[in-house]
């Protein structure tokens, strides 16, 4: 028989999109951290809101978060992937169409969050924001991006996949499950929706995703990047490629399961907190892992640490991953996060993440990419030495004022005088002492802002200088595999998987016979196996076949991740159909011996009304709703919150940072009065306050016709309202308003009942307890104002 | 019907357990295979190094062209 020759080709690569990408990404970076040197103004003083309402602070932070995350890094990450992508598989990008499509609605997308959320038009969870025809639109993006890179997969000229390629897959498929499972919501309106979950289910869903968007949309494609970047830098081969492989899959493993400890001594079942708390440790191992194979790339050249800034940028962007992932799985802790949720400390560990890991590995990527793409060297390197110690020296200072910040906070709001009760009762008071903190944080911000400018000046300096390269490459043309999917799924390490799985499942749920019958399956599996390592080394290896057919690769990395969060969710979501039971008794339970039950009803229209206000203003980003099982938080704010208490709540709006006091059991606290003079002018009640000033609430007229629709819209998620409680909307809504109206008349303030400052005050004087009189339903308020018998 | 399913499978607590044991249990399948499964070391040197492989590409551009 005769061999034939191999058939060569010559591949031009798309640098166009690659350079596209690149440049957004510069662009929108600065204009993110320039919002965030913004929002850091605001938090020190706060005259920097300029009393309107599209530039008040809880409707800039979501920007500044929505552009850091979704401009600066998501564009570098696609400028990343598609020049490492085509290169590591000797072909071109698939379709140039599909490329333009991503880049140019990817862009729209952005314009679109910066124009909307400025306008209060928001979801309110947390780097998922956006209105749901933009979420719309990502997946639509999301998808020609899929398709795009799998098709380039499809037409390779190098029989396996890199490890780079592997983290894509894993963000790619993530991604896709976790934005798609988070957005699931009823629209009301063209730019309104409600999530189709409610309060502790809303909550794990949100984490859940919150959390696997910072693992897969922050750190494994950025992870994708190291593991080609840094031995490019270094001109060394990545320090061990076994290593990858277990980093690999232990992280993408264990990632989904961590959401939980976003939510530590709250309403989640305890369960699913501790599960997140030990998934979260677990981290530790492969993260380090990650960073020490990056490190480590280096031997042997680590003296170009001193003379090239691309490795300095990423050797100082690896060592931060370190040291966030170190601080990360430190925090969900119970005990550690009992001290450093709600405060300025999760600010400083996040930052850390962004501005160290996620900024300089962008920075460094660029440096080592812009003369490339235009052909030229970089236009300053000692400019880049200075943008690198600056940006050093801002990261340092930020993470440090809030580290400090936050664990004074942490300690302040809990410390206990000797007879047991609160020693600084005036949560203001942990606010002011934290004011030189935030200084120092601007300064630090500042610092990394200006850096950052001066870096994008290099970057635009070098193109300027360079033209664009079209790059082309020989290469030989793949040859078929002939791998099929059946053979490596029905492989060794998959049928011992699946059989591991299984009698896991066997040994908990099933009795003593099971159990035995679980434990000899156990031993047989373990002897199979280790027998099977012997047979193993006479054949080729699985993971070597597995590199090399994508379709299995991406089925075992979807399934590697859905796991953990099938596992937390489904539960959970059985629990709620107890939860749905038990409220259904909360007549009963609420006037059971006139003691309150703590049982959720539905907001009335007017509280509704208020509630997307609260949502639209963002108050979220800056007051919890949750109540921690705490001597100190009990004392602080009352009685400690409860999952049932949440179960008509969509969106939920625990929060996830407390710059102002929680608000879950502020209904009743203050007189109408006080709210209405709060809102006007924070300092006026709370002296210190660095709360905007929310005057246009006053005279802006609350959208009550609308009601009708957004209860129909709730009736379908699951709460209970009836055909007469939607009739009547508009009417009780303005029956209620009349009564705080009236209630503020007596003290001289005037304020119009339909005012949409009538309608938050109905909803913060809800909070935290049952329903309030509406002037309307006697056989409703009088659930409200029970008489003990 | 997928509730009662649930309920009778295993208690809500057991969950955690059945994740941690499917988690240890795959991780060491994982590191055993990686450490114990043979594997062509030049096939794990050409992919270790395959990101330096490109290095011979050809950058052209109005000015002329670079190998």
């Amino acid at each position: 028989m005769q061999a034939t020759a191999p058939v060569t080709k010559k591949v031009v690569y798309n640098d166009e999109i690659v350079r596209a990408f690149s440049i957004a990404s510069i662009v929108f970076g600065i204009v993110g951290m320039l919002v965030g040197v913004i929002v850091a103004t605001q938090l020190s003083f706060w005259q920097a809101n300029l009393g309107l309402q599209w530039t008040s602070f809880g409707r800039l932070r979501p920007l500044h978060t929505n552009a850091a995350i979704f401009a600066f890094v998501g564009n570098m990450i696609f400028a990343g992937v598609y020049y490492s992508l085509q290169r590591l598989l000797k072909a071109r990008l698939a379709s140039d169409f599909l490329g333009w499509f991503h880049f140019w609605v990817y862009q729209l997308i952005i314009v679109g969050a910066a124009v909307t959320l400025p306008l209060g038009l928001t979801q309110s969870k947390e780097y998922a924001e956006l209105i749901w025809p933009i979420d719309l639109a990502v997946v639509v993006v999301w998808v020609a991006f899929a398709v795009n890179f799998f098709w380039t997969i499809a037409r390779r000229n190098e029989r396996n996949l890199y490890v780079a390629i592997w983290f894509y897959i894993s963000t790619i498929v993530t991604i896709a499950v976790l934005y798609i499972v988070n957005n699931l919501s009823i629209p009301t309106s063209l730019t309104h929706s409600y999530p189709i979950f409610t309060g502790v289910q809303d909550a794990l869903v949100q984490w859940w995703y919150g959390h696997n968007a910072v693992a897969f949309f922050l750190t494994t494609p950025i992870l994708g990047i190291m593991y080609y970047y840094l031995p490019k830098a270094a001109g060394r081969p990545v320090y061990s490629y076994r290593l990858s492989i277990v980093h690999f899959w232990s992280l993408i493993f264990i990632y989904i399961w961590a959401g939980p400890h976003h939510l530590l001594y709250t309403a989640l079942p305890d369960w699913a907190q501790t599960l997140g708390m030990i998934f979260s440790v677990m981290l530790w191992a492969p993260s380090w892992g990650g960073m020490l194979n990056g490190l480590l790339t280096l031997r042997g050249a680590w003296d170009k640490l001193r003379t090239d800034p691309v490795i300095k940028f990423f050797i100082v962007a690896v060592t931060f991953y370190g040291m966030s992932t170190f601080e990360g799985p430190l925090l969900s802790v119970k005990s550690v996060s009992a001290l450093g949720h709600y405060t300025d400390w999760i600010i400083g560990h996040v930052h850390g993440g962004a501005l160290g890991w996620n900024g300089f590995m962008a920075f460094g990527m660029f440096y080592w990419l812009v003369p490339r793409l235009w052909n030229t060297e970089l236009a300053s390197k000692r400019l880049a030495e200075v943008h690198f110690w600056v940006g050093t020296l801002g990261i340092l200072l930020y993470v440090v004022a809030m580290w400090i910040s936050g664990v004074s906070q942490g300690l302040y709001l809990r410390a206990l005088d000797a007879e047991g009760f609160l020693k600084y009762p005036d949560f203001i008071e942990a606010l002011i002492a934290s004011r030189f903190l935030y200084q120092m944080r601007l300064v630090g911000g500042l610092a990394y802002f200006l850096s950052s400018v001066l870096g994008a000046g290099v970057l635009f300096a070098t193109m300027a200088k360079g033209k664009k390269a079209t790059v082309s490459v020989d290469v030989t043309v793949l040859k078929p595999t002939g791998l099929t999917f059946r053979q490596i799924m029905t492989g060794a390490p998959v049928l011992y998987s699946t059989a591991l799985v299984v009698l896991t499942c066997i040994l908990l749920a099933t009795g003593t016979l099971g159990s035995a019958f679980a434990v000899a399956g156990f031993a047989v599996v373990t002897i199979a196996a280790a027998l099977s390592i012997g047979v193993e080394k006479t054949r080729k290896s699985w993971h070597d076949m597995v590199e090399a057919h994508p379709l299995s690769f991406t089925v075992l990395a979807l399934l590697a991740i859905l796991i953990g969060g099938l596992v937390e969710i489904i539960p959970l979501t059985m629990d709620r159909t107890k939860e749905q039971d038990l409220a259904a008794q909360a007549d009963s339970l609420w006037t059971e011996g006139g003691q309150y039950a703590f049982i959720q009803m539905p907001y009335s229209p007017l509280e509704l009304a208020g509630r997307d206000i609260y949502v639209r203003e963002g108050c979220y980003v800056c007051h919890s709703q949750m109540v921690r099982p705490f001597r100190h938080e009990t004392l602080r704010y009352g009685e400690y919150s409860r999952a049932a208490e949440f179960i008509y709540d969509t969106p939920f709006q625990w929060g996830s940072k407390r710059t102002g006091p929680d608000l879950h059991r502020v209904g009743g606290r203050y007189a109408n009065l006080w709210h209405y003079l709060h809102m006007r002018d924070p300092r006026s009640t709370s002296p210190g306050s660095n709360m905007p000033t929310y005057m246009h609430l006053e005279t802006a007229t609350a959208d009550l016709a609308a009601l009708p629709g957004k209860m129909g819209v709730l009736v379908k998620i699951g709460v209970p309202y009836d055909e007469a409680d939607i009739a009547g909307a508009e009417e009780t809504a303005l029956s209620q308003g009349r009564l705080i109206a009236d209630d503020l008349a007596q003290q001289d303030v005037e304020l119009a009942p339909d005012s949409e400052l009538a309608a938050l005050i109905a909803y913060l004087q809800r909070l935290g307890r049952g329903p309030q009189p509406t002037g309307m339903e006697p056989a409703a308020d009088a659930v409200a104002a029970v008489e003990v018998q | 019907m997928f509730r009662e399913w649930f309920d009778k499978a295993a208690a809500m607590t057991d969950w955690p357990v059945i994740g941690l044991i499917v988690f240890v249990g795959l991780f060491l399948l994982v590191v055993v295979g990686v450490i114990a499964g043979r594997r062509d070391q030049d096939q794990i040197d050409h992919m270790a190094t395959l990101p330096l492989a490109d290095d011979a590409e050809t950058a052209s551009t109005e000015r002329g062209t670079r190998e």
